[in-house]
């Protein structure tokens, strides 16, 4: 989610105000309609990151591996 | 204790909450000035918003360095994620380039000229004062 947020929403949303803006009825309202979509998103992401990295496995996994990040 | 991803996830978190600010007041001053050329908080709000999905996309790279898959799909992942950034990179400038172009030849200068729709008392003085030079 986090990934689909990045990868594909914000920039569409940076593309629409930057080149699609002649071309659309509303551009501001659409870019900022599409960015707090994608902000709700990321903020959905972000739970579900605190959600799993609760838990034993995100640990135990990084330590037997020696994650550095 | 926080990973360099977590503690880069919640550093980006912020900064996009700074975005949403930042965009609303750019929007506002832009209605209520209408400005014929681009001020600090315009440039910060383009910079910020390119920079923040840049660092978000990097990030991604590193979170899949901890989840349970292979190193070689994060590197994958920035591989991928870095050609998109260029290739928007060089679409943007020579679409930015092209326009800026149209605008002068259309103007003769790149932000229009005083008499246009950017007006202002002070350009049109300058402008007076461009001319009787």
């Amino acid at each position: 989610m986090m990934g689909l947020s990045f990868v594909i929403l914000f920039p569409l949303g940076a593309v629409i105000i930057r080149f699609f803006a002649p071309y659309l009825p509303a551009p501001t309202r659409i870019h900022y309609s599409v960015q707090i979509l994608s902000i709700l998103v990321v903020l959905a992401a972000t739970g579900l990151g605190i959600y799993i990295s609760q838990g034993d496995q995100f640990n135990h996994f990084r330590t037997i591996q020696n994650k550095p990040c | 204790m926080l990973t360099s991803d977590q503690f880069f996830g919640i550093a980006i978190l912020g900064v996009i909450v700074v975005q949403l600010f930042l965009g609303y007041y750019h929007h506002h001053r832009f209605i209520r000035d209408r400005p014929s050329s681009r001020r600090w908080f315009t440039h910060a709000h383009l910079w910020l918003g390119r920079i923040v999905i840049v660092l978000g996309l990097a990030n991604g790279g590193c979170g899949l360095l901890l989840a349970p898959v292979a190193t070689k799909y994060a590197v994958i992942w920035w591989v991928v994620c870095g050609a998109l950034a260029i290739i928007y990179a060089v679409i943007s400038i020579i679409v930015g380039l092209s326009a800026r172009a149209s605008r002068s030849k259309r103007a003769g200068e790149p932000f229009g000229n005083a008499n246009g729709p950017g007006f202002s008392p002070e350009r049109y003085r300058q402008a007076e004062r461009y001319e009787l030079r």
